[in-house]
């Protein structure tokens, strides 16, 4: 021992080689630590899965249970007393969707108008993160849905597979602030049969844009919105405007607006939405969703 | 992770390719003459509206009501002329008359079996029989 503090050479040498490699692992630790950090995504760009009647950009987290109820009342302006549309016919869809895979989720759900059954599917490709290295996030949504009414409804030429329909979507958002969240989308929607006796001049293939935000007005509450304009459909067929509150905690989300769509299966609103927010033909809604963790 | 989100797009775009057609409506054959309000009519409103319009939104289509409310009040049956009958209009969802309203039912359309019964019997002259 003396002989190595005798020799300041071999002290300095000693020290150098025990504190070299420790800051250099430091640094190690740090670039990873700063990796970590670049690779975070934002925290909660959306409250919920949907925002009124598209869906965000938000996938839930893997192992997660989601529980959806999605409820449209009747047009307002039905021109009798119905108490602003709760008294007139309703459509209800109720889902259940599940974190899959980190970033992928699955989720089925039944609605009454059409007695569509649907399949759908959602895969974040690309995440905002923290740092800004990603500044969007782009997340694809699509769904298979079953017409199940009865078949006198397909015609005389009536095939299984004319009950089936299709819906795509890109969805590419951005995070602003703590505040503002805003996404654009484009939809592709395609139907196996279609009625051009009804809907002269329909397609079978219809591509449709979306814009949608939300402007957090409390750390729980927000005000929403969505504009979503069909781009090949027949005259009739009209775009929709929406305007809502979103209400939510970290496993519940509550959403009620004022909407044009009440189809509330994507590809039914984008094809067939004949309800015109220019004249009036508005109606009230909600979403509630619950999620459980496993 | 990637592998299964590859395969799984893989047998969506499969079953796509497959199930994906494009199929047009064939209209069925129009209903025969002399379409009668209380066997043929009445059962449509039954089944498709009277759940809304029975008392609490009008017109109420009840069949003890039905054919009161859609001759007096304007415009809803227009005898002998479908087309220009708000009923009709508002059963195919088309029609200057709206607002207020949209299509009914507003779930969707009824099949062209129930719609064609309906012009058969405002071309026939609306009749209560």
């Amino acid at each position: 021992m003396n002989t190595i503090i005798h020799k300041p050479g071999l002290l300095i040498a000693l020290l150098l080689m025990l504190s070299v490699p420790h800051q250099l692992l430091q640094a190690q630790d740090n670039n990873n630590a700063e990796v970590k950090k670049v690779q975070k995504p934002v925290r909660s760009p959306w409250e919920s899965g949907m925002l009124i009647e598209t869906q965000t950009g938000l996938v839930l987290p893997q192992k997660t249970l989601e529980f959806v109820i999605q409820h449209r009342f009747g047009n307002i302006n039905s021109g009798t007393f119905d108490l602003l549309g709760i008294y007139a016919a309703s459509n209800i869809r109720l889902a259940l969707n599940y974190g899959l895979f980190n970033k992928f989720q699955i989720g089925i759900g039944t609605t009454k108008n059409k007695k569509y059954q649907d399949v759908n599917w959602k895969y974040n490709i690309l995440t905002q993160t923290r740092s800004g290295s990603m500044p969007l996030s782009l997340t694809y949504y699509g769904n298979i849905s079953y017409d199940a009414r009865e078949e006198e409804y397909f015609g005389a030429d009536y095939k299984v597979s004319d009950r089936i329909s299709y819906f795509n979507q890109l969805i590419l958002g951005r995070k602003f602030s703590r505040i503002v969240s805003v996404q654009l989308s484009g939809s592709y929607s395609h139907y196996n049969q279609i009625d051009t006796t009804s809907f002269p001049g329909m397609k079978h293939d219809v591509f449709g844009v979306g814009l949608a935000g939300r402007v957090k007005i409390s750390p729980q509450t927000s005000i929403t919105m969505e504009y979503n304009q069909p781009l090949n459909t027949p005259d009739n067929i009209k775009p929709n405007l929406s305007l809502g509150v979103e209400i939510a905690t970290s496993s519940h989300a509550f959403q009620i607006f004022l909407t044009t769509y009440n189809g509330i299966v994507p590809q039914e609103n984008l094809s067939y939405n004949t309800n015109d927010f220019l004249k009036g033909d508005i109606l009230l809604g909600f979403n509630i969703t619950r999620l459980w963790g496993f | 992770m990637m592998k299964i989100v590859v395969s799984f797009a893989a047998v969506l775009m499969f079953s796509f390719l497959v199930s994906c057609t494009k199929d047009y409506y064939v209209k069925p054959d129009a209903p025969s003459q002399n379409v009668s309000f209380k066997n043929d009519v009445i059962p449509i409103f039954n089944d498709n509206c009277v759940s809304c319009h029975n008392g609490s939104t009008s017109p109420n289509l009840t069949p003890d009501k039905a054919y009161g409310e859609l001759v007096s009040l304007p415009n809803l049956v227009v005898p002998g002329n479908p087309d220009g009958s708000e009923l009709y209009q508002r059963v195919m969802g088309q029609g200057s008359m709206m607002p207020p309203g949209g299509m009914m039912p507003p779930g969707g359309m009824m099949s062209h079996n129930k719609t064609d019964v309906i012009y058969q019997w405002i071309n026939e002259g609306a009749l209560n029989n």
